[in-house]
């Protein structure tokens, strides 16, 4: 069964949510509609990148192609939920705040974030000579880089931060929005398995033409 | 075996020390530029956390690039594995021998940033030289994971770097935190922060350096 088609059933309903159900915000009005995407795509980052991280250690300790693949797609399509982030965030930011771009800690700490993994991916194309070592030296840069991520989050709390926390705030939202949100995460953690799967495919498919070529 | 690993490196910074010190005083170029842009001001001393710590990074940079590019020339790493050391040994007397270098060039570049901005008084106290320590930690035991690895890839100098830079951007914000408030005399810095990422990473990076050497022997 193609997997593309409930997939896109269930953004479509996750979009129709957002736009038909959840209530309008009264002082931000339509704009604050990019929340649901925009906390949906960095929490499935964060899932991504900790999937990657657990395969990393799995490759480093039983060294099995299968746990290299699956760290090697999960910060790709991890990536790729990183870009929505810093796209939707200073789209949302430009009418609220007046700018597209503070340094800001929660924005800053998901830039340092994007340029790690911007290294890795880097790295990572300038390895692929080297089949044998590669994925040693990827899944070292990910436990790394994974380890990174909470020092990234507190370090730069010693700045003064003025984004909003409305998830842990008790008043932060209402039923209906709380429900949008529940929505959007599970449609956007669908997509991130069918990207998932797809970009391991290819992975496995890649490794089969190196095999036959050598 | 950790002991004539200590006593190894130690004879052979002391042999490559010309070029070691050469490349390391590159970053007083950098230290230079800093004093052009920013003699004008009228309390430079507030500035001197963030200028040394560009002069630091650069420092770290070419120090560990070039300490890595001689191992991989002189096959230092491959000998010392095959005389029997353990990649852990190998890994705590290199960090350590690093870690001392730096941290004298780091009190160096401290006191000619005294001099070159003609401060009135001499911040130097122990505390600051725990902060230089303790920051400067993770950043070789970090760097010399990063290194270890990077002979693996084409220009692996540069790649490093550019994935090396922003891993070490917390760092840099705690160990800046900590000299701004060290430099001020009512306030006590926090050192917390810097010694807890020490414990993080010189464990990690002590454990994943097993991986980057286990094809040298």
């Amino acid at each position: 069964m193609k997997l593309w088609l409930p997939i896109s059933i269930l953004l479509s309903i996750a979009f129709a949510t957002i736009f038909l159900y959840a209530p309008m915000e009264k002082t931000q009005g339509v704009v604050q509609k990019i929340f649901y995407i925009h906390v949906s795509s960095a929490l499935t980052m964060y899932v991504g990148f900790f999937i990657a991280f657990v395969s990393s250690i799995l490759y480093l300790v039983k060294r099995e192609n299968k746990y290299h693949w699956r760290s090697n797609s999960a910060i790709e399509v991890g990536y790729l939920f990183c870009c929505i982030v810093l796209v939707t965030g200073p789209t949302w930011a430009k009418p609220i705040w007046g700018d597209y771009w503070t340094w800001e800690p929660r924005l800053t700490s998901t830039f340092i974030l994007w340029l790690i993994f911007t290294g890795y991916l880097l790295f990572q194309g300038y390895l692929k000579e080297n089949q044998k070592k590669a994925p040693v030296i990827s899944s070292i840069i990910a436990i790394i880089a994974f380890l990174d991520v909470p020092l990234i989050h507190f370090s730069v709390r010693l700045w003064r931060g003025v984004h909003p926390t409305v998830i842990r705030n008790k008043d932060g939202l209402t039923s209906s929005m709380t429900v949008t949100l529940v929505l959007t995460l599970v449609s956007m953690l669908c997509l991130f398995a069918y990207l998932f799967r797809h970009r391991l495919f290819l992975e496995k498919l890649e490794q089969q033409i190196l095999e036959r070529q050598s | 075996m950790l002991y004539k690993l200590l006593c190894f490196f130690t004879r052979w910074f002391f042999k490559n020390k010309v070029s070691l010190l050469m490349v390391c005083l590159q970053s007083l170029i950098i230290l230079f530029l800093m004093v052009l842009g920013f003699s004008h001001l009228k309390e430079p001393t507030s500035y001197f956390p963030s200028i040394f710590l560009i002069c630091m990074f650069f420092m770290g940079q070419f120090f560990l690039i070039e300490s890595h590019n001689k191992f991989a020339q002189q096959k230092i790493l491959q000998a010392l594995i095959l005389t029997g050391a353990s990649p852990t040994q190998l890994y705590i007397a290199l960090l350590s021998i690093s870690l001392a270098w730096v941290f004298a060039i780091e009190v160096m570049l401290w006191l000619l940033l005294h001099v070159f901005f003609q401060a009135s008084v001499i911040i130097f106290t122990p505390l600051l030289c725990l902060i230089f320590l303790s920051g400067s930690l993770s950043y070789v035991a970090l760097g010399i994971l990063f290194y270890g690895f990077s002979v693996f890839s084409r220009v692996h100098q540069t790649l490093v770097m550019i994935l090396f830079f922003p891993l070490c951007i917390p760092l840099f914000l705690f160990f800046h935190h900590a000299l701004s408030t060290a430099i001020e005399v009512s306030s006590k810095p926090n050192v917390a922060p810097l010694l807890g990422m020490n414990l993080l990473f010189v464990f990690s990076a002590m454990l994943l350096y097993e991986f980057v050497t286990e094809d040298l022997t």
